[in-house]
């Protein structure tokens, strides 16, 4: 249940370093802590610590590739029953969490170009794909849970436990366990964006 | 949250609940948000005030115990409901093959909370289900209650949670009950991702709700299951 040596993964060292240089200046100067405290109660985009910032961005890149999944799914028009209908639902649903990360970060963004291969081409392969891009995501946000701060954890859990869900579902359509563990395994997010590599064009 | 919670929560409600005493030791947002002043407070004067910082440290200490006690209330009511479905056996097939793995995994959640917890873990209440593990039907539907309940009732505490440790082991739960609620639903017949967001369950509404039910009982459960003796934890 532990992720000891996974924090501060999300940052790449030279942006860690700078971040603590920076955190190291700003406890000297003498208005430090009522700026603090400023920029604590303000929810706008531009009071998002760094580190806060660079998880909802690692998110950011997760829902891309969902959303870009699902609606090339749909485009391609070869699933049918089951399998069409968890496209529509989580789909939209992924769309609804792209929005409101970029809500979060303040801009929109351009998701790059996914390639999914024959993922799309019948529902069996569909499914397969859908349950290892749920599954790394939440593993991938779940690793995540110890580097935002907490104001950021009580938005985005909102996002975590409905990815959870379209695990969970797109493995019963799987025909396989919903829930093969009692508590979902953490995962950095170098070995998250390592899963997601095949899909990047 | 689904109807069937709505149903549940419709029902006259027991103040006697077990789980009623655990929320009651969770602090409050007022008191958060005062014990966040503070702690910046100690802060911001930097190294003269150490007693300062270990009293805040020791308040933060209680506050996480409090919260993962509330957790394991809600562990032992969802670990015991499948521990007496599984007894019982009046599943069969899918249903039966979740009752046994969600109760094993509710059941090493009840487990590892005793385990963090140590001496200052919660002891379970006696439950009583009332006849909801004797038909699939009632199970069904008792056990979506419970699981969109549970990922409620996580999703309020996470961000309450001081220490990293405890957060870690939290999430990683939380998670899994969301499967829970997806693949008991799934089972269902309705969606199992609803919303694209998932609310938070206030610590009283949880209590409400769950109280509703009248499964916590204070006093050792009377039998009122043909099938099995009450299971106690």
């Amino acid at each position: 249940m532990s992720t000891d040596g996974d924090r501060g993964d999300v940052l790449p060292r030279a942006a860690l370093i700078k971040r603590v240089a920076i955190s190291l200046g700003g406890l000297s100067a003498a208005g430090a802590a009522a700026a603090g405290l400023a920029s604590a109660s303000r929810s706008s985009a531009s009071s998002l610590s760094s580190r806060d910032r660079e998880v909802l961005e690692f998110a950011l890149r997760f829902e891309q590739l969902q959303t870009a999944f699902y609606s090339q799914a749909l485009r391609d028009g070869k699933l049918t029953g089951q399998a069409k209908q968890f496209a529509k639902i989580v789909g939209q649903q992924e769309q609804a969490h792209l929005r409101y990360l970029e809500r979060a970060l303040g801009h929109t963004s351009k998701a790059p170009a996914f390639r999914f291969g024959d993922a799309t081409d019948d529902n069996t392969k569909f499914i397969a794909t859908a349950v290892k891009i749920e599954d790394t995501g939440v593993a991938a946000y779940n690793g995540q849970a110890e580097n935002m701060s907490r104001t950021l954890l009580g938005s985005i859990d909102r996002v975590i436990s409905v990815e959870a869900r379209h695990a969970a579902w797109a493995r019963s359509l799987a025909g396989i366990l919903p829930a093969p563990v009692p508590d979902d395994v953490p995962i950095t997010a170098s070995k998250a964006l390592k899963t997601i590599k095949p899909y990047l064009g | 949250m689904s109807d069937t919670i709505k149903t549940l929560a419709l029902a006259d409600i027991d103040i006697d609940g077990a789980l009623r005493e655990t929320a009651e030791r969770l602090p409050t947002r007022g008191q958060l948000l005062r014990r966040g002043a503070q702690a910046t407070a100690v802060g911001v004067l930097a190294t003269g005030l150490l007693p300062g910082t270990a009293q805040a440290r020791a308040k933060h200490a209680d506050n996480d115990v409090a919260i993962l006690n509330f957790a394991l209330t809600l562990e032992y009511l969802q670990a015991a409901f499948y521990t007496q479905a599984e007894r019982v056996g009046a599943l069969r097939g899918a249903l039966a093959k979740q009752a046994r793995v969600v109760g094993s995994h509710e059941r090493a959640h009840v487990k590892a909370f005793q385990e963090t917890l140590g001496r200052r873990a919660a002891k379970s209440p006696s439950f009583n289900f009332r006849g909801t593990t004797d038909s699939p039907d009632a199970f069904r539907a008792t056990a979506v209650a419970f699981e969109d309940l549970a990922v409620g009732a996580y999703k309020e505490q996470l961000p309450k949670i001081h220490s990293d440790r405890y957060l870690a082991a939290a999430v990683a739960i939380h998670s899994v009950e969301a499967r829970h609620a997806a693949w008991i639903r799934y089972l269902a017949g309705i969606v199992p991702a609803e919303h694209a967001f998932d609310a938070s369950l206030p610590d009283d509404e949880t209590v409400q709700i769950v109280n509703a039910t009248h499964f916590v009982t204070l006093h050792a459960p009377q039998t009122s299951t043909q099938h099995a003796p009450e299971f106690t934890g």
